[in-house]
């Protein structure tokens, strides 16, 4: 008997893998055929196994695929151009980074604008002292 | 595949002619309906020659590929067909697959397609992938974009499930 790998660990092989011995995991597959020649239990667990696989063949039958298909598919491939796709494909990455230090200038200018528009009018506020404005003011024509 | 990106039909005719019946199969299994699993074939592979320049062949393999479009289609057209018809549960059931085969245990067959239509989509879709398109784990996990010990998680679920049915049956 494996001490290691008992009939626990074969059963969770089987729901992994299934009863098909060639898809076991191959650090297991030698303990599970070990386990299997010793233990009946481990055989009836493969047994059940099996049959639920061929139960599964039946229960997912394939289909015949309709008459003229695959030619169908073809000829219903639209065309499109290579260079239109290597664009759409290929280019639009390179165009996004492309477009990123503009827009981050954009960004940095329009906060910056924004600044601006407030020190004029800071400027503004400064200047409207009577006094001062008077002292720039143009003289008046007599 | 190059020459599908560069518009070759004819390399597309041979990509088609290798990989419909696969397809189509699985197609067929998640909708269980010939024309939907037709539909979905021909959908799938349009996607193939628009997206044709979009396969990494370095990243996964084109089976992989190929039928993880494929399940993403069969996804959104039972999402669709839910949305718009409102399809209840014991109604996928009973569209499951025929038992049209001279069953030798009728009762079990029955139970385990009943037990199959119950179980979750993905559930499904792992142990079909896995057992009837002849999918590593490891490949079945890439079409489902997950980790292989969460498709062998699933595969477990699913198996479990079944064997419960199965036993009561015996």
């Amino acid at each position: 008997m494996n001490t290691i790998f008992d009939q626990h660990d074969f059963a969770a092989l089987l729901d992994r893998h299934g009863s098909e011995a060639a898809n076991w995991a191959a650090e297991n597959r030698t303990h599970a055929l070990e386990l299997l020649e010793s233990s009946t239990e481990a055989q009836q667990l493969l047994a059940e196994a099996r049959l639920l696989d061929e139960t599964l063949d039946e229960l997912l039958p394939g289909a015949i695929v309709p008459l003229g298909l695959g030619t169908r598919i073809v000829a219903n491939a639209p065309h499109r151009d290579p260079w239109l796709q290597w664009l759409a494909v290929r280019l639009w990455r390179p165009a996004v980074l492309a477009c990123l230090p503009l827009a981050v200038g954009f960004a940095i200018g329009n906060t910056f604008a924004d600044d601006a528009a407030d020190l004029e009018d800071q400027v503004l506020v400064a200047f409207a002292d009577a006094g001062t404005f008077e002292a720039f003011a143009l003289p008046e024509e007599e | 595949m190059a020459r599908v990106t560069n518009q070759d039909r004819e390399a597309f005719a041979v990509l088609v002619d290798r990989h419909l019946d696969a397809i189509h199969a699985f197609n067929y299994r998640l909708t269980h309906n010939a024309e939907d699993a037709a539909d979905l074939a021909q959908e799938t592979f349009l996607r193939v020659w628009n997206k044709a320049a979009t396969w990494k062949p370095n990243r996964v393999k084109f089976t992989t590929w190929v039928h993880r479009i494929a399940h993403n289609l069969c996804v959104d057209f039972h999402r669709r067909r839910r949305d718009t018809e409102d399809v209840d549960v014991d109604t996928v059931e009973a569209d499951g697959p025929s038992l049209e085969q001279a069953p030798a245990n009728e009762a079990l067959r029955a139970a385990l397609n009943g037990a199959l239509g119950r179980l979750p989509e993905r559930q499904r879709t792992a142990l079909l992938l896995c057992h009837r398109q002849n999918m590593s784990n490891r490949e079945a996990a890439a079409v489902l974009e997950i980790s292989v010990d969460a498709l062998e998680s699933l595969l477990s679920r699913a198996r479990r499930s079944l064997r419960t049915t199965l036993r009561e049956y015996r």
